[in-house]
């Protein structure tokens, strides 16, 4: 080997291969042992050339890096000849996150100092440093540059950093649950994977109003939340009896077809009614403050999965009983009365957090 | 004459955050041109993507535009201290001032700073207003267009040649003057590119001047050397060749250069077209003899008939002879009466009269595919001077009509011997040509131009590259030169005996672009030599290397196997590259005590290292399945799409006192193994046009640069999206050159002082390559260009200081930027 040995040109050739070992944070050696192992066709070439390559590539992805740090530069930068192909995979390449590692970085602020500490994240989802390093980077990247941004975060996160639409959407559910400092450390939230809080999130976010305001457009629209308050009628005295008679009642027509089992369910419900209708009012009463929608999904693990769970309902009964639960309320005589608005308030809530629920419900 | 410079300063992209606090800049702009242009533009603050919009003009003699650059100077503004540095960019107007050339130049320019490298881009406009000028004591040579392309430009006529023109300036170099001790590294630098920049500009205006003296309109092949002397100073050198070029008239067949005539089917027995009848024959040759002389009194005109071109329009060689080449050793510093630039003047022109001399030696007048080339160490240098010696068709620019006559006539008369028989120049071995079976040839042809398509080919063509080196001992001065200088001549024979025997074994008879490169290191001396084999159909078939034992100690057997070995070898290249001839029991076995004599090629073993020196001239395992030619045509191949040119560049720390031949074969190999293993994945492809540039440094390291292009050929056009198509190529494969744009010559040092922080020396130096990359690109771009040929990186010189964690490397590279239709 030469103390210079490198090889350029003018087009740009990228080996995707090494691109993505590159991105998984592995070094020149591990690399090498990679590509080895993977393609037969290089095996009787000597190992130095292979090396050498990659270290090609290494250098090149180096200098690219700054700019797949603001992927809309590299349309105007001069440095590197990359066609639009090219650009939108390097850019998706480059943005993939491995799920764990995500979940990990999303239980902690984001801040300095956690950057430093990501060796124990590296240790628990068996990740290279380097590539946790990155996708926090990348994360806080995003939320930082978006900082400055006006108008929609899909939007913005699809035009600044080129990324295709799923993985743009994914990103705005991550950076919503990011800026929203949703707690999710939870020791009992940790059997939820980062799907199930996008999958909420997406929820919210399509369902729910947004902040008019400029500045933090990962903010739902306070007067929306405000009139989850009004919801509390729906778990006084003398409306909550009503309700769960049409609940257990329209249960019982769906139910149906194998006795003992439907039995049981429809007791434990009617044994459980009361706390749980409780609970999910509770909770839309209280969303309007920070501090509880941060505890959104501990609130929903804690109030209403756990319970559940510990009578060991399965999927498919809370999910019936969800379904019963948001069609009867609008059958409770006079609710209207009492709040005019109640049908159209209950359902915008309703809907999502049912949805929530059953996808946290595993 | 008095012209107008307009220039716009718009606005900058992706600036680099100077103040840390705010985390932007306040960014300003200077702009000088000349000594007393200068600008400045508004202070935009905290931004790092400012607008300014400035519009502004310079007024400007013509002649200072050929010599001066647009200097733009990027700084971020600070109150209470001196204004920090952002970068610079330099933009030559000179493509403006070309009539037919860009009427403006509008694009983003990266800025650059030789500390930091590329820090964002600035938008500049510039165009030129000029009052035409009749003033015949002018001093600049406006209009006079220049062309680094070795070859007539596609879409031109030419007209007629004009002669040979050079120039020269010396200056000190910054980097060595006293005040050097005291200046922050950015600013010597800044003061070298200036200067460098300014003295390449003043060679051209210098040659323009020549070139309407001499009533023609443009500089073809036009090659520009930069010499660094050190403490000497810095030689700025440019030659071409004066020409008179007209567009040609509508665009619809602009190839001038026909296509390399596609493999051909030849049966081995090629005796077979008509004999023309005796009358005509002595007619013909009459011809040829007024054309000769003719011949004569035209490029007596000349003053050096030397033509820089490689590629020729077909029908204006005649024939061409062999190589001829001549070197000098000098010292710099010798202490003569005359001024440094006279004596250095004075050593060209006893060069170029040698080379007039062996030309006129071999009844030739023209010398094709002229070069001139200096290396140098401390204070000894080699100048060297090579070229194809050949004939040209006087009738050509005489008779148009002449032309198409031409081309349908015979096409092997150009290997045909333009000298009798009966007085040879030097004993050569001559047979009756194999395919019209009436001229003499000779059983090889080396040349420096690129494969003539007149003469027909018969299979591939290959790489040949010979290498000689050689310690020396550490020595200065007087002594040191007188050392190289009794070497070289045992330098040349080598590098012809490797040529020659390599040549042999592949089953070939004819190079092209052959080219000669001498280093000298503090204690070792090298010569590379590389060419492009092919098998003309004139010449004979090439006759196995002979064996001769002198001493008849060795045991038969042994010489047997090496025999075999031979055979065996030179079978596998006749099948490799489809020589389609079979080695017959008379190649083999060559008795004939006539031609033994003068047969070119003898390994005499006299002693065991000539064994080794057998294995040599076959080709390494790795370089077997490459197809790889130093030319811009690969013979008997047509390239589809040119793939990426490559730059390689390998540094080898060692004692360089040990490193031998093998050693630096070795090397060789692996750098062609790693494009090799690069370009695995496309099935047919050429490494083409492959140039290497050795330097020695010190006692301890050395430094290769490779440079090709990776061409396809036989596949499906591979698409490769790019905004600037670079290639060292003279054309681009598959596309029409719709216009030329102007010379880019770009000049550039960058310095780094935490190399080990950036990947080390290779970091360093893959980061600065693809900055001036990107610089060429958008310099290109600004003249509405799309790509750039001929690209040649003319100087790169690599120091470091390890200690220091320090690097310094300074760049030269060239083109002809054009606009192309795919």
């Amino acid at each position: 080997m030469g103390t210079v040995d490198v090889c350029i040109g003018n087009n740009l050739i990228i080996d995707f291969d090494i691109f993505s070992l590159w991105i998984d944070g592995f070094t020149i050696e591990q690399c090498k042992t990679e590509i080895v192992k993977k393609d037969l066709s290089v095996r009787n070439c000597k190992e130095t050339i292979i090396f050498r390559d990659i270290m090609d590539n290494y250098h090149n992805f180096n200098r690219l890096e700054q700019y797949l740090q603001i992927p809309c530069r590299l349309r105007e930068q001069l440095m590197f000849q990359v066609s639009e192909e090219m650009i939108e995979k390097l850019v998706q390449c480059y943005y993939q996150y491995n799920p764990y590692v995500m979940r990990e970085i999303l239980n902690h602020k984001l801040t300095h100092k956690q950057r430093k500490d990501l060796d124990d994240i590296a240790d628990k989802t068996e990740t290279r440093v380097r590539s946790c390093r990155r996708q926090f980077d990348n994360l806080r990247q995003i939320i930082r540059i978006l900082d400055d941004l006006k108008g929609p975060i899909l939007r913005n996160i699809e035009e600044y950093f080129c990324l295709p639409r799923s993985l743009a959407e994914d990103y705005t559910a991550i950076v919503f649950l990011a800026r929203n400092q949703f707690d999710l450390s939870k020791r009992k939230l940790s059997y939820l994977v980062l799907d199930d809080f996008i999958y909420c999130v997406n929820q919210m976010i399509s369902n729910w109003p947004m902040s008019n305001s400029f500045e933090h457009d990962s903010d739902f629209n306070r007067d929306f939340l405000l009139s989850f308050k009004e919801l509390k009628i729906l778990s006084e005295k003398e409306f909550i009896d009503e309700h769960k008679r049409l609940v257990l009642h329209g249960m019982a027509k769906v139910l149906n077809n194998n006795m003992t089992k439907d039995c049981r369910c429809l007791i434990l419900f009617d044994e459980l009614f009361k706390d749980l209708s409780r609970s999910l009012i509770d909770i839309a009463y209280s969303l309007n403050h920070s501090k509880d929608m941060k505890d959104l999904f501990f609130d929903l693990f804690e109030r209403f999965i756990e319970p559940c769970k510990d009578v060991k309902l399965i999927k498919n009964e809370v999910t019936i009983f969800l379904d019963e639960y948001r069609k009867k309320a609008h059958l409770v005589p006079d609710i209207s009365k009492e709040y005019p608005k109640f049908s159209h308030t209950f359902d915008k809530y309703f809907t999502t957090i049912s949805n929530c629920i059953i996808q946290m419900y595993h | 004459m008095p012209g107008k410079i307009k220039i716009g300063i718009l606005k900058a992209r992706n600036l680099p955050i100077m103040d840390r606090s705010s985390e932007s800049s306040d960014a300003f702009v200077e702009v000088r041109f000349g000594n007393d242009n200068y600008y400045k533009t508004p202070v935009y603050k905290k931004s790092l993507d400012p607008e300014w919009n400035s519009r502004f003009f310079f007024e400007v003699e013509e002649d200072e535009i050929q010599e001066e650059p647009l200097q733009i100077r990027v700084l971020d503004h600070d109150t209470y201290s001196s204004h920090d540095a952002i970068g610079k960019v330099y933009i030559d107007l000179k493509p403006l001032l070309n009539p037919n050339g860009p009427t403006a130049l509008n694009g983003f320019f990266p800025i650059f700073d030789t500390l930091h490298g590329i820090r964002g881009d600035i938008k500049v406009q510039a165009r030129l207003e000029i009052l035409s000028d009749c003033n015949e004591y002018r001093k600049s040579s406006s209009g006079v267009q220049f062309f680094t392309s070795s070859r007539i430009p596609e879409g031109y006529v030419l007209q007629n040649f004009c002669g040979f023109v050079e120039e020269m300036v010396l200056n000190d170099d910054p980097e060595y003057q006293w005040i050097d001790k005291i200046r922050a590294p950015r600013a010597s630098n800044e003061a070298r590119q200036k200067l460098f920049t300014k003295l390449s500009g003043e060679v051209q205006r210098r040659i323009g001047l020549k070139v309407l003296d001499i009533e023609a309109n443009c500089v073809l092949g036009y090659q520009q050397y930069f010499d660094l002397e050190g403490e000497f100073g810095i030689v700025v050198r440019g030659i071409g060749t004066a020409a008179n070029i007209i567009r040609q008239a509508g665009n619809s067949k602009s190839q001038l250069f026909p296509e390399i005539s596609k493999h051909s089917k030849i049966s081995p027995n090629r005796l077979t077209k008509k004999i023309s009848s005796e009358s005509d024959l002595n007619h013909q040759n009459l011809i040829n003899k007024q054309e000769n002389q003719n011949g004569h009194s035209i490029s007596e005109k000349m003053e050096y008939p030397f033509l820089t071109l490689q590629q020729y329009p077909s029908g204006f060689i005649k024939s061409v002879c062999g190589i001829v080449c001549s070197r000098s050793v000098k010292l710099l510093n010798s202490n003569n009466e005359f001024d440094d630039l006279e004596s250095r003047d004075k050593w060209w022109i006893e060069i170029r009269n040698e080379i007039r001399s062996h030309m006129k030696s071999l009844d030739c007048h023209v010398v094709l595919g002229y070069t001139e080339t200096k290396s140098i160490c401390e204070d000894v240098c080699v100048l060297s001077a090579t070229g194809t010696a050949a004939l040209f068709n006087e009738a050509f620019f005489a008779n148009p009509l002449k032309r198409i006559d031409e081309n349908s006539s015979e096409k092997c008369s150009i290997c045909h011997v333009p000298y009798d028989e009966t007085e040879l120049p030097f004993p050569v071995a001559l047979s009756k040509c194999a395919v019209c079976g009436q001229g003499q040839v000779p059983d090889v042809i080396f040349t420096s131009i690129q494969p003539l398509p007149e003469i027909e080919t018969i299979g591939r063509g290959s790489l040949i590259k010979a290498i000689v080196s050689r310690p020396r001992k550490k020595s200065s001065g007087e002594i040191s030169a007188k050392m190289i200088s009794d070497y070289m001549p045992f330098m040349e024979y080598e590098l012809h005996r490797q040529l020659l025997g390599k040549l042999k074994i592949k089953g070939m008879n004819m190079l092209y672009g052959l080219k000669v490169q001498i280093s000298i290191g503090e204690n070792l001396l090298m010569g590379i030599a590389e060419a492009t084999a092919c098998f003309a159909a004139p010449l004979p078939k090439p006759i196995l290397p002979k064996i001769i034992n002198d001493k008849m100690n060795r045991e038969f057997k042994d010489i047997e196997s090496l025999k075999k070995l031979l055979i065996d070898e030179m079978q596998r290249n006749i099948d490799f590259y489809g020589l389609e001839f079979k080695l017959s029991s008379s190649t083999i076995e060559q008795t004939d005590s006539e031609n033994d004599s003068k047969a070119l090629l003898k390994i005499e073993l006299d002693d065991y290292r000539e064994k080794e020196n057998i294995y040599q001239l076959m080709d390494s395992a790795a370089k077997k399945n490459i197809l790889a030619c130093s030319t811009e045509y690969m013979p008997g191949i047509e390239f589809n799409s040119n793939l990426q040119m490559f730059t390689s560049i390998y540094r080898c720390e060692a004692k360089l006192v040990q490193m031998n031949i093998k050693k630096f074969n070795e090397i060789f190999d692996y750098i062609l193994e790693g494009l090799n293993y690069k370009f695995r994945k496309y099935k047919n492809y050429v490494l083409a046009n492959l140039s290497t540039d050795t330097s020695l440094f010190d006692d301890d390291h050395a430094m290769i640069i490779l440079t090709g292009s990776c061409l396809t050929y036989g596949e499906s056009n591979i698409d490769i999206k790019n905004n600037v198509e670079i290639t060292n190529l003279s054309y681009v494969p598959n596309a029409r050159i719709e216009r030329y744009l102007g010379l880019v010559n770009l000049f550039l040092i960058r310095e780094s002082t935490q190399i080990k922080e950036n990947g080390g020396l290779s970091g360093f130096m893959h980061c600065f390559i693809t900055e001036v990359l990107a610089l060429v690109r958008a310099h290109v771009l600004s003249l509405d260009g799309n790509a750039l040929v001929s690209f040649k990186m003319t100087e790169c010189v690599l120091l470091d200081n390890p200690h220091r964690n320090q690097g310094q490397c300074l760049i030269n590279v060239t083109g002809d930027a054009v606009r192309i239709v795919k």
